[in-house]
């Protein structure tokens, strides 16, 4: 037997320390490894803490409530020796090449228990970084299990026998698991660790899964042939500062050929090899492919990764960059948001956004509100019995409530509304899942038990992911109407403007009313203008006409 | 560079009555090479003396003098007669100190005109200066210009240390900024003769000139080399010359003595082992041929190294 | 021994070659045919030449960086010499050696040496090398009054007395040691002194008495051959140029420099001896003019010679 030591995990670069919000387990539970111990909470999110281990919470040695630096241990677990923190070899069950969109749920309405949360578990796999790679070994992990990762950020680096390289995930989630530890090697295309996020995501490296034996495009080719190329099979002649110089800048020496005596590559001829092309990884080039940035404006002389395409994207768009000075100050925005960022530019570079706007009469809406509150107690809001609409116009026109994929409409069999959230922490989107389902009332409940806690910095993966179709109001700003931005990987969102009196014709007359703006941005890739606009003319009725609700 | 040799001798003389002089024909006749010239003047015979032809005898007498209060600074009329008192200088001046626990101290310079390039044949042009460098105890200075001779003499003669002072004769009559005061240069510290980036050259004395020379000259293609002067082979100011190499990835080490066996071969070795990552080229040594001296002056310049074999290690360390 | 006329006129032209050769040396090195260090042995080739005409053609000599006159006296080829001084391919040495390392084995030249007292261990070793295959030659090793000072000087001298080595020891007394007079560098007055405490015999002559010279050393040869002892012989002589083509001599007391270079010049000397001899002006003025051409045919031919090929530099290293 031997004692294990659960600790407070560092889950982001900037935590420096976590709350205890509540033990799952207590002294003398016997636990399982995967078992849920206890849900942490830091500046940013809510995270699971589970046991790695089997045997017996032996201590628990922080309480709930507690504010506990990273590292500390939080509790002590008393188990069989020689388990190791990283279940090597116990890959999910998941072994296929990485998965397709969340299968189907069932076609009955969910009652609650195990409900279909739309995440999904994906493999990150030892990437085949050259022609003659076979393996690598890996050096370092840039995230810890349990830490968030944005699609994009490098998560580990790898040694093969010539370069070292940096992996960057091609999903955002959790890292969930760690199947290879530092110094281990795994052969490529194998898993290296498991990272849990929203479904559906359509992940750029997938092109290059298994499958293809796609080397990574950062090889230059051989260099004017003044001089032979290497002995074939015999030892690589290589100076070391030309040797030092291809690892950093991920250069594989074995394609290049050398000026100097018998082959020999040096300096100058890995020099040229890093300023001949742009050197990408597998993601930035598939970034580079969707974004349409071109070779040409990319910089040479060092490794690209996503972040440089995004940067040269953008500094190509608008051909101006700020000059920083004693007049400006920066802030960094941080992984998420720089998550977030990539997220708002893929959405608006990728589906040609089309924005209906429709004014409405509101007096319905307030109506009913009045009465809710009035004679039932009941506090519903604008915001819920919007989504109310919504939820049903959505069952009518389900491409609304889609995801496309690669020439593929993806039709969810459920409604997840996301609703979007000023928050302290900025903006969230916390989903409720199967609206479809759901009373105006119980739409409000559990709108309302979402709201709450992206309000209070409670929400959990599942809470901000698998959404299916996007709320958003910003009516409480005074905003009349506005173009929001689809929230990928769905298809359409609406915006919610202000509610305002104004002056509308009545008959020959006119009288006044409450007005207020929708405005619907879709996706015009396969939605098109009419069924759009037929979608919104049905949100408008049932907003004008909330008896529809009671049908 | 004598007359920056005779202002270290006079000012240190001036400043410290234990300074004396001995050597050959330095008195009256001011030295073979005219460095002492006028001191026996202003001096007198006491301080400045004329030796019989007993190297054996008066380095020795050196090493005694110098354990005994003196600092005497003896001149040798040529490098070559050192192989007639190596045993004072390697086993007693060496040595003193150590074998006394530290109680001996040997502040003495001995003065030795070296190198070849004007036909003195086998007896009067040897750079025999990496068999002092290689004897603990010894430190062995070799200046390249007149303002380091007078700093490094100053220093030698402050120094507690035997100091064998290498002074090129085809250096005598070369000229340069020297300030009139008295002032030192360290030893063991190496000097930037060039700057540059994309090789080092290694060099001392007469071999510092030749390779700025060949820098000049390959700057034209565009070609930039840093030349680095140790001034001291001991001391030897490693520091210096491994940072330039990891600056410019390629190293040349040059000198006037034997390549086989020569102290180059301690810095290019040195060079592999503290730099092996930044090389981009083996490091390559240009030392004399192993042959003697000859008396015909082209089989002199066959065996003494030249511009041209500087440039030919440059260029081939940067594969053009 | 008796020499004849022919000997004694012999030994004028050679002393006359001698003078020659180094008082051209300025003029060689003007003109760049010879470059480098050079030691003049003007004034003192009756020492040279005295003592070669006793010896034998394989007795040994060894000499010292002042070494033309010896080297002339012992091996009779001026065009060797002078072409080995322009540094050429048919020079003694190849042109490797040059004026101070003048050396030819073959005909009993152990070599010139530019290390003061170098040369000295090597004749004695030469010494021991034929006393002990028992070969009847002798070696003769010239030194100067300033070598005598020399540690390995007395240890080869102690050496050779030690083991009654076949040598002799001709130390040609200048008075200076480059700049430095005889009486500055020693205590004793004479070097002859310093032989008894090596316990051989020590004799001081007349260095520039050309017979005086010839004879003495002729008469002590027969012991030295004997293996009797090392003599140390004194030739008090006086060099009239500077200690090498570098120097003027400055330190040498005017009057001195005349009276040695104007009353006691060993050519003049020797002149007037062979004048009382009986020889005619006219004999005398033929090879006067003989010495000056051959000089001359001589420079002409060692002008003519080849420089040796480059990769002779390389050469001759090891056997």
């Amino acid at each position: 037997m031997a004692l294990y030591n659960i600790v407070m995990e560092k889950l982001s670069l900037t935590m420096e320390h976590g709350t205890i919000m509540q033990w799952h387990k207590r002294p003398g539970d016997q636990v399982k490894e995967g078992d849920l111990l206890a849900e942490v909470t830091t500046d940013k999110v809510n995270m699971a803490v589970e046991s790695p281990y089997n045997g017996v919470l032996a201590q628990v040695l922080k309480e709930e409530g507690e504010i506990v630096p990273v590292l500390q241990v939080i509790a002590v677990i008393d188990g069989p020796a020689g388990q190791t923190v990283f279940s090597a070899g116990e890959a999910p069950s998941t072994a296929a090449p990485p998965p397709a969109p969340a299968p189907m749920p069932a076609a009955t309405p969910p009652s609650g228990g195990d409900v279909q949360l739309g995440n999904q578990e994906y493999l990150l796999l030892m990437e085949k970084l050259s022609l003659t790679m076979e393996k690598g070994t890996l050096m370092q992990w840039h995230k810890r299990a349990g830490q968030m990762v944005a699609s994009g950020e490098v998560v580990a680096e790898v040694a093969t026998d010539k370069v070292n390289m940096e992996i960057e995930s091609p999903y955002t989630g959790v890292l969930k698991r760690i199947l290879v530890a530092e110094g281990q090697e795994a052969p490529c295309l194998t898993p290296i660790g498991v990272i849990e996020g929203p479904a559906g995501q359509t992940v750029l490296s997938e092109a290059a899964a298994p499958t293809e034996a796609q080397p990574s495009p950062v090889l230059a080719g051989p260099s004017p042939a003044t001089t032979q190329p290497q002995a074939a099979g015999g030892r690589l002649s290589i100076s070391p500062a030309a040797r030092k110089l291809a690892s950093e800048q991920g250069v594989d020496p074995e394609t290049l050929t050398g000026r100097g005596p018998d082959g020999r590559i040096v300096l100058a001829d890995v020099e040229e090899a890093v300023a001949r092309q742009p050197q990408l990884t597998h993601l930035a080039a598939k970034t580079a492919e969707l974004l349409g940035v071109p070779a040409a404006i990319l910089p040479r002389g060092r490794r690209l990764y996503c972040r440089d395409i995004e940067a040269a994207a953008a500094a190509a768009d608008t051909g101006l960059k700020t000059a920083a000075g004693p007049d400006t100050y920066t802030e960094p925005l941080g992984d998420l948001k720089a998550a977030m960022s990539r997220n708002m530019q893929k959405s608006w570079q990728t589906a040609p956004h089309v924005t209906l706007n429709r004014r409405i009469t509101a007096d319905g809406m307030i109506q009913l509100r009045t009465s809710l509150k009035e004679h039932y107690g009941e506090k519903v809001s604008y915001t819920d019995i919007i989504l109310k609409a919504a939820s049903m116009a959505l069952e009518l026109y389900p491409i609304i409530n889609s995801s496309l994929q690669d020439n593929t409409v993806i039709y969810h069999r459920y409604v997840n509304l996301g609703i979007a959230t000023d928050t302290p922490q900025g903006l969230l989107v916390p989903v409720v899942k199967n609206a479809q389902g759901l009373s105006l009332l119980e739409l409000s409940r559990a709108a309302a038990a979402q709201i709450d806690k992206a309000q209070r910095n409670r929400v959990k993966l599942e809470d901000i992911s698998g959404g299916t179709f996007t709320v958003t109001s910003l009516g409480g700003f005074g905003i009349d109407d506005f173009t929001p931005v689809i929230n990928p990987p769905e298809s359409a969102i609406l915006g919610v403007g202000a509610i305002g009196k104004e002056v509308v014709p009545d008959g020959a007359g006119f009288r006044i009313a409450s007005r207020m703006s929708l405005s619907l941005s879709f996706d015009h890739r396969h939605i098109d203008g009419a069924t759009a606009a037929r979608f919104l003319a049905a949100v408008a009725k049932f907003l004008e006409n909330p008896f529809y609700f009671a049908i | 560079m004598k007359e920056a040799i005779r202002e270290a001798l006079d000012q240190e003389m001036a400043r410290d009555e234990s300074v004396m002089l001995l050597g050959e024909d330095i008195a009256f006749y001011g030295g073979c090479f005219q460095v002492t010239q006028g001191l026996f003047e202003k001096y007198g015979a006491k301080r400045v003396m004329d030796t019989p032809i007993s190297e054996a005898g008066f380095v020795g007498a050196c090493v005694g003098a110098a354990i005994t209060g003196l600092r005497p600074v003896a001149e040798l009329m040529f490098m070559d007669f050192a192989t007639v008192c190596m045993d004072p200088i390697v086993n007693q001046a060496a040595k003193s100190r150590y074998m006394s626990g530290g109680a001996n101290k040997v502040p003495m310079v001995l003065r030795l005109p070296n190198g070849g390039g004007m036909s003195g044949a086998e007896h009067h042009s040897q750079s025999l200066e990496t068999w002092f460098a290689h004897m603990p105890g010894l430190y062995v200075a070799c200046p390249s210009n007149p303002y380091d001779a007078k700093g490094l003499m100053i220093a030698s003669i402050r120094n507690d240390n035997p100091v064998m002072f290498c002074e090129h004769k085809l250096l005598y009559g070369t000229t340069g900024e020297v300030p009139e005061e008295a002032y030192e240069e360290p030893l063991g510290r190496a000097r930037i003769a060039r700057e540059g980036r994309d090789a080092t050259v290694v060099a001392t004395q007469m071999m510092v000139h030749k390779a700025l020379r060949v820098a000049e000259k390959l700057a034209e293609e565009g070609i930039s080399v840093e030349v680095v002067d140790p001034r001291t082979i001991s001391p030897l100011d490693m520091d210096a010359i491994v940072t330039s190499v990891k600056k410019t990835h390629r190293a040349v080490v040059a000198h006037e003595a034997y390549k086989f066996c020569g102290f180059g071969a301690e810095i290019a070795s040195t060079i592999m082992s503290e730099a092996f990552d930044y090389l981009d080229a083996p490091v390559i040594r240009v030392g004399a041929k192993f042959a003697p001296i000859p008396y015909n002056w082209d089989l002199e310049k066959e065996i003494i190294p030249q511009d041209a074999d500087i440039e030919k290690a440059v260029r081939e360390s940067l594969y053009r | 021994m008796e020499l004849s006329r022919e000997e004694l006129l012999d030994m004028y032209k050679l002393m006359l070659q001698i003078r020659t050769v180094d008082e051209k040396i300025a003029m060689l090195v003007r003109n760049s045919l010879m470059k480098g260090f050079s030691h003049q042995c003007v004034g003192q080739e009756a020492v040279a030449v005295g003592v070669c005409r006793a010896l034998r053609s394989d007795d040994y000599i060894a000499t010292n960086h002042r070494g033309h006159g010896h080297s002339l006296a012992k091996c009779r080829d001026l065009k060797g010499l002078l072409a080995e001084l322009l540094g050429r391919q048919t020079g003694y040495c190849h042109g490797k050696g040059g004026s101070m390392h003048l050396a030819d084995t073959a005909t009993g030249n152990l070599g010139a040496n530019g290390i003061v007292a170098g040369g000295i261990p090597l004749a004695v070793g030469a010494a021991l090398s034929m006393k002990y295959r028992g070969i009847d030659r002798l070696v003769i090793c010239f030194l100067g009054d300033a070598a005598m000072n020399q540690g390995a000087c007395h240890e080869a001298i102690n050496l050779a007395a030690v083991n009654d080595l076949p040598i002799l020891f001709v130390c040609e007394n200048n008075l200076y040691g480059f700049s430095v007079p005889m009486s500055s560098a020693m205590k004793v007055e004479h070097i002859a002194d310093r032989a008894p405490a090596y316990g051989i015999k020590g004799l001081t002559i007349d260095g520039n008495d050309v017979l005086g010279v010839y004879e003495t050393v002729e008469r002590e040869l027969a012991d030295i051959r004997a293996c009797k002892g090392p003599v140390l012989l004194e030739c008090l002589t006086y060099r009239w140029k500077g200690h090498s083509i570098n120097d003027q001599g400055a330190y040498k007391p005017a009057e001195e420099q005349r009276w040695w270079t104007e009353e006691n010049c060993p050519i003049k000397r020797y002149r007037a001896v062979l004048q009382a001899k009986g020889f005619s002006e006219d004999e005398l003025a033929g090879t006067e003019q003989a010495a000056a051409d051959s000089f001359e045919e001589a420079l002409e031919y060692a002008r003519s010679c080849p420089f040796p090929e480059l990769k002779c530099a390389l050469e001759d290293v090891y056997a």
